[in-house]
């Protein structure tokens, strides 16, 4: 049986996501490769808050259950360190170009349609109502975002090669998607939550589709939390994305890049438990330490 | 003019022992416009005479453009504003790839001023969050279309 507090990190992680990927979109505003596109990406960006708006809001309200008092909407989104969000990793990761833009919102898209498709029957009344208004929202990103990863992989010469790449970069951070803790594990057993590793297989189907018909290739390995927990390799270089040892490309190498999927999930864990334990502690300023503890789990 | 009844937004109004309470569904749960109809609403029921009052939001059932009333319909076509017949969103199109992969998939949507079919999506995204841009390739004009939802 979950407790209230574990119900509140759902939705907090629920509310990051949207949040975070929201944020990223709005720096398109202005930017975009022509008006409709700007429009379009930010009227995403829009629905995303609206969803974090909602998420936030039962959060602070869950919160108030177990703690006295709940924080709000605005509290919650502005007033926490970095360290304590629960976004996933790849929403963060910057908007580079139109197709890396495109690759991060495919891979999360087809994602979240899958996760809210299973929370709207949540046992929890208000998770099933947020998640199915917010699934049709969803939906129709999903068929824009699947659509331009098509249009840009069978497009031109230089957009074929834009898309792949983005394609492959991010590919890593899709294994963090389907990893799963006990608190979700919690929630799922009572019918609340959703175990995301049962989204795996229908993600990678669609994904695959996409990509062939995109003419594109679909980075090797698998989503296989098995295979990334039992590799051990640690060269990785986050920073040059090339394997320390063999100078290699990651992504060329299966081993390598299983290894730093399972990193990506551990290390957003050790900079929550890194942060937690400094603030706890009372030393030092806390954004200063957040900074460290990532170095420390990247190098 | 169309109401935010006729737009299918206000869910229900009843009193509740000395205040009113409205209920609304929001269009999109990011839309922008939610604050200030909630402000008009109050303002409205104050110049009839309502002292206490509540907005309420209410997310389930999920507003769909099913809710728009028929006669809402034929003056948002009168303004240029295209709408769809039912609604199309639903999860097994994302889910079964093949749907997805029709490529240009678009819509069957007819020019809400000289009624050709012979129409093309701009943007699936247009001048608010429930709304889309097209074009009419017949009589070349662009027109906003109510996105399926």
């Amino acid at each position: 049986m979950a407790n209230d507090r574990q119900l509140f990190d759902y939705l907090l992680r629920l509310g990051d996501n949207a949040l975070v990927l929201s944020q990223r979109l709005g720096e398109w505003v202005g930017h975009g490769p022509v008006l409709e596109e700007d429009i379009a990406l930010t009227n995403v960006g829009l629905d995303l808050l609206g969803q974090a708006r909602l998420w936030y809001a039962y959060g602070g309200e869950v919160e108030a259950r177990f703690a006295g008092a709940g924080r709000s909407e605005d509290a919650l989104a502005f007033l926490r360190d970095s360290g304590d969000f629960r976004n996933l990793l790849i929403v963060e990761r910057p908007n580079g170009n139109y197709a890396d833009t495109m690759a991060r919102q495919f891979y999360f898209d087809q994602w979240h349609v899958r996760l809210l498709g299973e929370l709207a029957g949540s046992h929890d009344a208000r998770i099933g109502e947020i998640a199915a208004k917010s699934l049709k929202e969803a939906i129709y990103h999903a068929e824009r975002s699947g659509d331009w990863v098509i249009r840009l992989g069978d497009g031109t010469d230089e957009s074929h090669v834009k898309m792949q790449a983005a394609i492959d970069d991010l590919w890593m951070y899709t294994g963090e998607m389907f990893e799963t803790d006990e608190t979700e594990t919690a929630l799922a057993a009572d019918g609340v939550g959703c175990d995301v590793r049962v989204l795996a297989a229908p993600w990678r189907d669609t994904v695959a589709a996409v990509l062939s018909e995109a003419t594109l290739v679909m980075p090797e390995g698998g989503c296989s939390l098995a295979a990334s927990r039992a590799c051990t390799a640690r060269s990785w270089d986050g920073c040059s994305r090339r394997c320390r040892c063999c100078n290699g490309r990651i992504l060329e190498r299966t081993g390598e890049r299983d290894a730093k999927w399972s990193r990506v999930g551990s290390e957003r864990k050790r900079r929550q438990s890194a942060a937690t334990a400094l603030r706890d502690s009372g030393s030092g300023d806390s954004s200063d330490l957040d900074c460290r503890a990532w170095h420390r789990a990247r190098c | 003019m169309i109401s935010i009844v006729e737009l299918g937004i206000v869910r229900d109004v009843e009193w509740r022992d000395d205040e009113i309470v409205v209920t609304v569904t929001p269009t999109y749960s990011g839309c922008p416009a939610t604050e200030m109809i909630a402000t008009d609403i109050g303002r409205v029921l104050a110049t009839s005479g309502v002292a206490k009052y509540r907005v309420e939001t209410k997310l389930a059932p999920a507003w769909t453009t099913d809710w728009i009333a028929p006669q809402a319909k034929e003056r948002l076509a009168r303004f240029g504003i295209a709408l769809p017949g039912t609604s199309a969103g639903n999860l097994a199109r994302v889910i079964d790839a093949s749907a997805l992969l029709r490529r240009r998939a678009r819509a069957d949507v007819a020019c809400p001023r000289c009624g050709s079919g012979n129409t093309r999506e701009l943007s699936r995204f247009g001048s608010t969050p429930c709304k889309a841009q097209y074009r009419c390739e017949d009589c070349l004009e662009p027109f906003d279309y109510f996105k399926p939802h």
